[in-house]
């Protein structure tokens, strides 16, 4: 039932980015200032929002792993995290890219651009700290703790285009309103729903990647006990 | 605007090249630790 459900999420996730695609290079007017270039906003900024979610659900995963003490949160805030720090990494490849012909450098010093690499980093040594302790209920406390300390810099990221004002990164999305032709807006809200999908198809299949993992070592301790 | 369409065309590139090569390892993982499995069970079964 589970697979099933994981792989409809799957194909619905698929069946949108196609959508998606067609809408950030067909539908979606070319910006006039930068050129075709800037069609990779729909992806960057799609895949940038979904690893908030992503970091999100850590943070809220680790907490309760914290309070219950299960380890299916600790999964849930693992599996969670490696989906971050890969679209972290699609988020500070694909903006150099863009950056280049637009500002005339792949990096600058820009107060977003420094917050979410600090994010990548914190949540890489989460990621190393687990491979390091090989103590279960340990791993899984000190997982949580980084999960949820971690967390503190998603809304400095989110925030750093309004509190530093010497940024040169662009804020299309204001709460008064976007700052877009509705084609582009529009294009922008499909590829969000797109990756967002993506994200739990992906997270379910990582949560049963860990499972797995669990029943080979109760499997392998089984073995051993037995010869 | 045609360096512009290469950095789109090098942007796209890399964000389906990570994509697709993380799907894969996970696919790959898997299949991994379910042909471990049925070869532990098969191995507690014979003893």
């Amino acid at each position: 039932m589970r697979k099933m459900i994981t792989n409809l999420i799957g194909l619905a996730a698929a069946s949108l980015i196609i959508v998606a695609l067609y809408m950030a290079f067909l539908y979606a007017p070319t910006e006039v200032t930068m050129g075709h270039v800037q069609r990779i906003f729909y992806f960057h900024v799609a895949f940038a929002w979904t690893s908030f979610i992503a970091f999100f659900v850590t943070f809220a995963a680790s907490i309760a792993y914290l309070v219950t003490r299960k380890k299916f949160w600790d999964t849930v805030a693992a599996s969670s995290v490696e989906l971050g720090i890969a679209f972290s990494c699609i988020i500070l490849t694909t903006g150099p890219i863009w950056a280049r012909p637009v500002w005339g450098a792949y990096w600058t010093w820009d107060p977003r651009l420094v917050t979410t690499l600090i994010l990548l980093f914190i949540y890489t040594a989460y990621h190393i700290l687990r491979g390091a302790i090989t103590e279960e209920t340990k791993r899984a406390r000190y997982s949580a703790v980084i999960g949820i300390i971690g967390f503190l810099d998603v809304p400095i990221v989110y925030f750093s285009v309004n509190w530093w004002s010497r940024t040169i990164h662009p804020d299309v999305i204001k709460p008064e309103g976007a700052a877009l032709a509705p084609q582009m807006l529009q294009s922008l809200y499909v590829a969000l729903c797109a990756v967002t999908l993506f994200y739990l198809y992906v997270l379910l299949r990582r949560i049963r990647l860990e499972e797995l993992r669990d029943e080979v070592s109760e499997l392998r301790k089984k073995v051993l006990k037995e010869s | 605007m045609e360096n512009s369409l290469k950095y789109m065309f090098m942007g796209y590139s890399v964000l389906w090249l990570i994509i697709f090569t993380y799907v894969f390892f996970i696919g790959k993982r898997q299949g991994d630790l379910k042909k471990e499995i049925d070869e532990l069970r098969r191995i507690a079964e014979e003893k």
